[in-house]
């Protein structure tokens, strides 16, 4: 813990840095605000940001939710089948390489301005750490491992639920931490092109009046989920695999 | 009637093939271990005793040979002989109790009767009060002593050990030899073990089997009639020891 007070030093001078920075080149509100008035705005709008987001929230959660089981699925069945794994694989790779700023657009076409497109955007973008670094985790199970649980006379099943998945999540929950920022990230951007709630919208509202002091309280708060998520995820995890975090040895 | 071998082997042959063609790795090897018999397995690394002990094992198939075990034909198939091999491979993220009733999990014996199993060896296994603990918290020794115990837990007669020893300090290793000693004369078990420590198999087995480089063949049978516990020391230990240096041509 004793690195964590370095970072927030550093960041606490930044800000003392900014506020001053701002008052002294008496730079206009509208180009960059200071971070009293961030604050001032956050306060003043705080009851309009809860209700935006608890729109993104419901997307990114809901979509991370479809695109992290979705992962969870496929990097299963690409581990059963060596088949589909060669034939999916490359796929899954190439289409990281479209820009998701590009599908969102063709998502609104097709499902609407609903919460539907924002949903399918987070889903695809949490989609791809899951099932890339829960494959990855399941293929890297030890094979004496296994070959000691067949002569045990275990069933590739039995392997999978007893060897490869918990030698996995370690993988899976670097995966999920990815995906679940992502998923924030995906439903703002899914609300910008858009939409008529959301983060995405205020922001976009915001900028339009220039209200540079909104948009960076839009900021914050984004970035406040996105680090409450993770540490959710981690939280997840110490529950569900203690043993992770308990490895010192006893001479 | 007479009694068949615990383990049986044939004439085993055994090749792998690669890119340079096919490498022989195992040249007609036949041997028996009987009922509670001790037999180790001396050799140079590298020279195919793991291949011999997968193919007890039944993870691999001979390409020619019999496999008989209790005089039932053990090729290809698994869980007629329980085998420990070199690394304890216990998984990381089970209590050290949940690792060593692995064995009687995939038979499907309920959890309740397989840990209360466990726990009543702990003790004799020297794990008592580390039931809970995770691998990672024991030391090297003690992850063998798990390895073992799960392997015990395994009800099969016929027990092959694959240098359980081999990664461990001298003086730990000697201490396990006498605590290994006092678990074979408990359950008597028959023991297929295998190792390249020429004092190891003085000290440990009934009979001491010399294979030669790979391709292995049976270089020689030597019986240790030596009442246990033996020091390494013991004028008949040297001269046996001098007798296996000779086989092993060093």
């Amino acid at each position: 813990m004793g690195n964590n007070w370095w970072s927030i030093a550093f960041t606490g001078l930044a800000v003392l840095g900014w506020e001053w920075a701002v008052r002294f080149w008496q730079i206009p509100r509208y180009i960059l605000p200071a971070p009293t008035e961030v604050a001032a705005a956050l306060w003043q709008a705080l009851p309009l940001l809860v209700e935006h987001t608890r729109f993104t929230l419901a997307a990114a959660g809901a979509g991370f939710a479809v695109g992290s089981a979705a992962g969870m699925a496929l990097a299963l069945a690409m581990d059963r089948s060596p088949l589909l794994y060669r034939a999916v694989y490359p796929l899954i790779l190439v289409s990281q390489t479209i820009p998701i700023i590009f599908i969102a657009p063709l998502l609104v076409i097709w499902f609407g301005y609903g919460l539907l497109p924002k949903v399918v955007v987070a889903a695809l973008v949490g989609f791809f750490p899951v099932a890339i670094s829960f494959h990855s985790g399941l293929a890297a199970a030890d094979p004496e491992i296994m070959d000691l649980l067949k002569t045990m006379g275990a069933g590739q099943w039995t392997i999978m639920r007893i060897v490869k998945i918990p030698g996995a999540l370690p993988s899976l929950f670097a995966g999920l931490r990815i995906s679940a920022t992502y998923g924030i990230m995906a439903a703002v951007i899914g609300e910008w092109l858009g939409a008529s709630k959301g983060l995405g919208v205020f922001m976009t509202r915001a900028s339009h009046s220039f209200l540079v002091d909104r948009v960076f309280a839009a900021i914050l708060v984004v970035s406040v989920l996105s680090v409450g998520v993770v540490l959710l995820v981690n939280t997840v995890q110490r529950l569900v695999m203690p043993w992770y975090f308990r490895q010192y040895r006893a001479d | 009637m007479i009694m068949p071998g615990a383990v049986e082997l044939v004439d085993i042959w055994k090749s792998f093939r690669n890119k340079q063609g096919l490498t022989p790795v195992l040249a007609g090897i036949s041997l028996t271990v009987k009922p509670q018999e001790f037999v180790s397995l001396l050799g140079p690394s590298g020279c195919g005793k793991s291949t011999l002990l997968n193919i007890i094992s039944g993870l691999i198939r001979p390409d020619h040979g019999e496999v008989r075990i209790h005089g039932q034909d053990g090729r290809g198939r698994t869980g007629l002989a329980s085998y420990m091999p070199q690394k304890d491979l216990l998984l990381p993220w089970r209590t050290v109790l949940d690792n060593v009733i692995l064995p009687l999990e995939i038979e499907k014996v309920p959890r309740a009767r397989a840990r209360a199993e466990a726990l009543a060896l702990m003790e004799t296994f020297g794990l008592a009060g580390f039931e809970q603990a995770y691998p990672a918290q024991l030391s090297g020794g003690m992850r063998q002593r798990a390895a073992l115990l799960r392997t015990f837990l395994w009800h099969n007669d016929v027990i092959l050990l694959d240098e359980p020893f081999g990664s461990l300090d001298a003086i730990t290793k000697t201490r396990l030899h006498k605590w290994l000693l006092t678990v074979w004369e408990q359950f008597r078990p028959s023991v297929l073990f295998i190792t390249h420590d020429i004092e190891e198999a003085l000290v440990l087995s009934d009979r001491i089997c010399v294979l030669s480089d790979r391709p292995a063949r049976v270089r020689a049978e030597i019986p240790v009639d030596l009442a246990r516990p033996r020091m390494p020391t013991h004028p008949h230990c040297i001269a046996l020891k001098k007798e296996l240096l000779g086989h092993l041509e060093l």
